[in-house]
């Protein structure tokens, strides 16, 4: 179905027509004037199409030309919302496949991963956090003379490390 | 453990250390260090200590504690001091060091040091 908008109507009712030309195209016998300007579109029900629209079971039938039009444009603006809204259902219904298929990866991830707890390496770092020979705690169990031994010691491999 | 974490560790044990002996060991190595910052710290503990001994080194004597040639550490010595609870001892060896020191500048930081002592409580 093709698209219509009210905007893209062309109103070539305001056309001027010679007589002739009227008389071909419209029911309209008086030729109405609009500022001088025949009215090109028919906008005169005639007697005959009032009859046939009220027989008629049809309820679109009794729409006019312009209402058509309008009726047409909405039809139109809602086919292209459908296909707006089709197109970002599609856009997540791609990006929940990818999510699953992550997640699939990373199950056979996991599934091929061997998970170990090495108790004997957490053991002795934590011993050796606790065991440390240099802290204040452990130094203050010295004498001060080992302290000052120490203390002389650290120094010159600072003062080392600060010329290096 | 970085050769700073145990330095820092051992002028701490020596700050805690009640034998009279640690301050010696800190004046001779910490207070005569080239580095700055070991001198800041030894003088740091050696003002910790707050005995007489200790202070003495770090208020009394000539480029050491608040007489350092650094501002660094002559200035980080005055706020250690300043930041004690108790000034007792201090004032005291502030007050001796104005009356029985011979060299003018050391009198002089003596005497300013006390002032901000005195404004500050």
């Amino acid at each position: 179905m093709d698209k219509m908008k009210i905007s893209q109507t062309k109103f070539g009712m305001f056309k001027p027509m010679s007589r002739e030309e009227r008389q071909e195209v419209h029911s309209n016998p008086f030729g109405i004037n609009f500022k001088g300007n025949v009215l090109a579109a028919d906008v005169f029900e005639s007697s005959k199409a009032k009859e046939t629209n009220s027989l008629s079971s049809n309820p679109f039938a009794k729409m006019t030309n312009k209402s058509k039009m309008v009726a047409s444009a909405f039809v139109g603006s809602i086919n292209s919302f459908n296909e707006a809204f089709r197109s970002r259902v599609n856009s997540i219904i791609s990006f929940g496949k990818q999510i699953k298929e992550n997640i699939a990866n990373s199950w056979e991830f996991a599934k091929n991963t061997e998970i170990k707890l090495d108790f004997k390496g957490l053991t002795e770092s934590i011993a050796s956090k606790f065991n440390n020979q240099y802290s204040v705690n452990n130094l203050l169990k010295q004498p001060v003379d080992d302290l000052g031994a120490m203390f002389a010691a650290e120094h010159q491999t600072y003062k080392e490390s600060l010329k290096a | 453990m970085k050769t700073v974490n145990k330095i820092d560790n051992i002028i701490e044990a020596l700050c805690r250390h009640e034998d009279p002996k640690s301050i010696s060991i800190l004046e001779e190595i910490g207070t005569n260090s080239e580095i700055d910052e070991i001198r800041e710290k030894t003088a740091h503990a050696l003002i910790r200590k707050n005995c007489p001994e200790s202070l003495r080194v770090v208020i009394s004597s000539a480029g050491k504690g608040i007489n350092d040639l650094s501002a660094r550490v002559a200035m980080s010595s005055i706020n250690e001091i300043l930041s004690l609870n108790d000034k007792t001892e201090v004032l005291k060896v502030l007050e001796e060091t104005m009356n029985s020191e011979e060299k003018s500048e050391i009198k002089d930081t003596a005497r300013s040091v006390k002032a901000l002592i005195t404004y500050s409580m």
